[in-house]
């Protein structure tokens, strides 16, 4: 038996300080073999005490098996140099312990609970901005008023536009504008508000869209004339229809609005014959 | 049993949701009305100032409707500044901007252009320019003197909005006087 032999055996005993009897002889002969083994020894007896490295062992194992059936990640920065992990793959059919001793109705309700607190975050979350969207006296508000954007857009359209056709279709517009955030204030019971709403839309029907539909030149009268008058027409019919239902005291505002678009649609229907004739 | 458990899932989910709905429904309301009637004012500019801007045929008209409509803005803005309300600042701010740009500046460019060789009605341009040069000015002096006593963010955006749509208004100054 040679150095060389003793050594991988001594290398393959699970704890070199028992030597095996066949060794023993050489060893007790060989000084060099006998200071190998100190070595050996002393190097097993230092390996308990070196610094264990922070190991993300835990999460590649979740990984690994979630990953089960692909390929076999390779740990990167391990002091084996990287060596491949050993796949880890899951029976088909199998579950986690415990979850199969789960009742099936029991399952259903922790899934309905789950979608359940997801809705009721989600909703929570998406409900109001976060808090620079506080007013000073406490109440949360949307980020922008969409009425005042809503007519700005308007008047910047209309400070653009160039024909009588143009101008009378953004007043129009502007009316529609006005009409359609009624329901709200109706719901509100805001009678005042409604009442200076209500003003408004007349203000836009006498003083815009009846002097404008004087200036569309005669021949456009029929294709542009037309459907104002309809619109204005469904805003009158609309009104009256809420006005009725609604208490006295924003119907009559309601019904102020649905007189005025009565008059814009009529005075247009006027401008429509005349031009027949 | 398995088939069951999505039925079961139904309720559990539309439920929150109507809730949800209903719930929303209800706060928007107060919250509209509020704006409403805080807007109040504003409203009514942006109402009557479109009907001006439709009756106008020329375009320093036009700027002098917008101008008023600016300072209906820079009022909202300095009280909403005083109040220290962040986020209506940058909404006005952003309507600050909107305003010198498409309504200002597009109509100022066209009454250049249709003013050359009439020097008589240059002297109209030069006010409608320095009329609305004057009410950035003062809008950008409010918000830089609310940031002395309360720095905050909003206010930055704003003054940097105001100062990006006041610089294309000086521009245009440059080119025409």
């Amino acid at each position: 038996m040679n150095c060389q032999v003793v050594q991988r055996r001594l290398l393959g005993t699970e704890n070199p300080a028992l030597v095996p009897v066949e060794l023993r002889d050489h060893l007790a002969d060989c000084s060099s073999c006998q200071e190998w083994r100190s070595q050996l020894l002393l190097i097993e007896r230092h390996v308990p005490l070196l610094p264990i490295p922070r190991s993300r062992g835990k999460a590649r194992l979740l990984f690994r098996i979630l990953q089960a059936g692909e390929k076999a990640p390779t740990v990167a920065g391990d002091p084996d140099g990287g060596s491949p992990v050993p796949r880890l793959a899951l029976r088909p059919g199998h579950r986690f312990p415990g979850w199969s001793r789960v009742p099936h109705w029991a399952r259903g309700v922790a899934a309905a609970a789950a979608i359940v607190l997801c809705l009721l975050v989600g909703w929570l979350a998406f409900r109001a901005p976060p808090g620079s969207f506080t007013q000073p006296d406490g109440h949360s508000r949307p980020a922008e008023d969409p009425l005042v954007a809503a007519l700005l857009q308007c008047d910047l359209r209309l400070a653009k536009a160039a024909s009588s056709r143009e101008r009378l279709e953004l007043l129009t517009e502007l009316a529609q504008i006005l009409q359609e955030a009624s329901p709200t204030l109706v719901q509100a019971d805001a009678d005042a508000d409604l009442e200076s709403l209500a003003r408004l839309y007349k203000q836009v029907v006498h003083d815009g869209i009846l002097p404008q539909a004087l200036g569309v030149p005669a021949a456009e009268r029929r294709l542009v004339l037309r459907p104002v008058a309809e619109r204005l027409s469904r805003t009158e019919r609309m009104a009256e229809r809420l006005g009725q239902r609604v208490p006295v005291a924003c119907g009559k505002p309601l019904l102020n609005m649905a007189a005025a678009a009565r008059e814009g649609h009529l005075f247009l229907h006027s401008l429509l014959t005349e031009g027949k004739q | 049993m398995k088939r069951w458990v999505p039925l079961l899932l139904v309720p559990f989910v539309l439920v929150p949701i109507g809730l949800a709905q209903d719930a929303a429904n209800l706060s928007e309301h107060p919250d509209r009305l509020r704006q409403f009637q805080r807007n109040y004012a504003l409203i009514e500019s942006l109402v009557q100032g479109g009907v001006r801007l439709a009756a106008a045929n020329q375009p320093l008209q036009r700027v002098e409707h917008c101008i008023a409509l600016l300072r209906s803005l820079r009022d909202e803005l300095r009280q909403a500044a005083h109040d220290g309300d962040g986020p209506r600042v940058v909404e006005l701010a952003k309507h600050v901007r909107s305003l010198l740009h498409e309504g200002v500046v597009t109509n100022l460019e066209l009454a250049r252009q249709r003013l050359v060789g009439e020097p008589a009605l240059d002297g109209h341009l030069t006010d409608a320019l320095q009329g609305t040069l004057r009410v950035a000015y003062e809008l950008e002096q409010e918000i830089q003197s609310q940031m002395g006593i309360r720095p905050a963010v909003e206010l930055m955006v704003a003054q940097h909005v105001i100062q990006e749509a006041r610089k294309a208004v000086e521009d245009l100054a440059r080119l025409s006087l």
